[in-house]
């Protein structure tokens, strides 16, 4: 299954769904389910299940049951998406198409793309060679995952200082 | 021996930015805290418990901006007076700068998260807090260059 998904975020991504519509009607996307979360978009992919918006649950399930995640650039969604393992092209959201605020997502798909943890392309015209992209090539996404402790750890240290 | 509590400020701005701090809540619950968060339209979660509000700096002209930063400083310094927190951790921007620096001069520990939204270049309240934290975490080891002295742990989400 195909899990194609923009986020919540208010601003629509219209360029991501026309771009997987094409690659769809190209035959790039083989004969895959493909299950779309169009959030504030006004484009209709053909031949898909498309929602605007999911549940929590519904989203895991879904992210779970793919094969293929084709994104957004956004950290929350990509991320989830890495920690399950799963084969993700991003496209970030880019503030010239008023798709976003700013070009954060930008920085965070060429960051990932450095690690070789997904891929992407900021042009969706680079779709169909990111779908021809062999999966060998990415690494498992592996961050510290310590932060929590280490504040924690902090604040402990700083309050039996205090008590002294 | 009576443990000298600390009290944590907590400082946000609506939104990515407060999400990343709840995300540390694990770290800080057991210790008395309150929030600072900036005026904004929406509702504030009523789950987060004693909350103090301190003015939006980053919208309206330039006049209003400058007014909003004199109105931070005043309602931090009133915020500081009644709560007395000996601790600052925030993920920023600037919503609890006025904060540290008062905690800071006072002895106090201040702890700085820059946001993951910050890959490749340094926000400026970063480069801001990098002068007042004790501990100053990035998200991205892309950073760290900017950050001389930052620990990077991974990310907060």
């Amino acid at each position: 299954m195909i899990f194609v998904t923009v986020g919540t975020h208010q601003m629509p991504f219209n360029r991501l769904l026309v771009a997987v519509d094409a690659a769809g009607e190209g035959g790039l996307l083989g004969d895959a389910e493909i299950v779309v979360q169009s959030g504030s978009c006004t484009h209709r992919c053909a031949g898909t299940r498309q929602m605007a918006y999911v549940s929590g649950e519904e989203f895991d399930s879904l992210l779970d049951r793919a094969d293929l995640v084709i994104s957004h650039g956004g950290i929350g969604t990509v991320l989830t998406a890495l920690r399950r393992r799963k084969h993700v092209i991003a496209i970030p959201r880019l503030q010239q198409f008023g798709e976003h605020n700013n070009d954060h997502q930008l920085q965070v798909c060429a960051e990932l793309d450095r690690q070789h943890a997904l891929f992407t392309s900021p042009d969706t015209a680079d779709l169909p060679a990111l779908l021809a992209r062999d999966i060998a090539e990415l690494s498992p996404f592996d961050p510290p995952t310590d932060i929590v402790d280490a504040v924690r750890a902090d604040l402990a240290s700083f309050a039996r200082r205090r008590s002294r | 021996m009576t443990d000298r509590q600390i009290t944590i400020c907590l400082a946000a701005a609506p939104g990515g930015h407060l999400s990343e701090l709840l995300n540390l809540r694990t770290a800080y619950e057991s210790y008395p805290h309150f929030f600072v968060i900036n005026e904004h339209t929406g509702r504030t979660d009523g789950r987060l418990g004693r909350v103090h509000h301190v003015p939006d700096y980053g919208v309206g002209t330039r006049w209003q901006r400058a007014r909003a930063i004199v109105r931070l400083v005043s309602t931090s310094v009133r915020i500081y007076v009644m709560e007395r927190p000996n601790v600052v951790v925030t993920t920023g921007p600037a919503t609890g700068l006025v904060l540290a620096v008062l905690v800071r001069a006072a002895g106090g520990h201040v702890v700085y998260v820059e946001c993951s939204a910050q890959v490749t270049v340094p926000s400026l309240s970063g480069r801001a807090f990098r002068w007042i934290a004790n501990r100053f975490y990035v998200q991205w080891p892309t950073l760290l260059p900017h950050y001389p002295g930052a620990e990077y742990r991974g990310l907060l989400l």
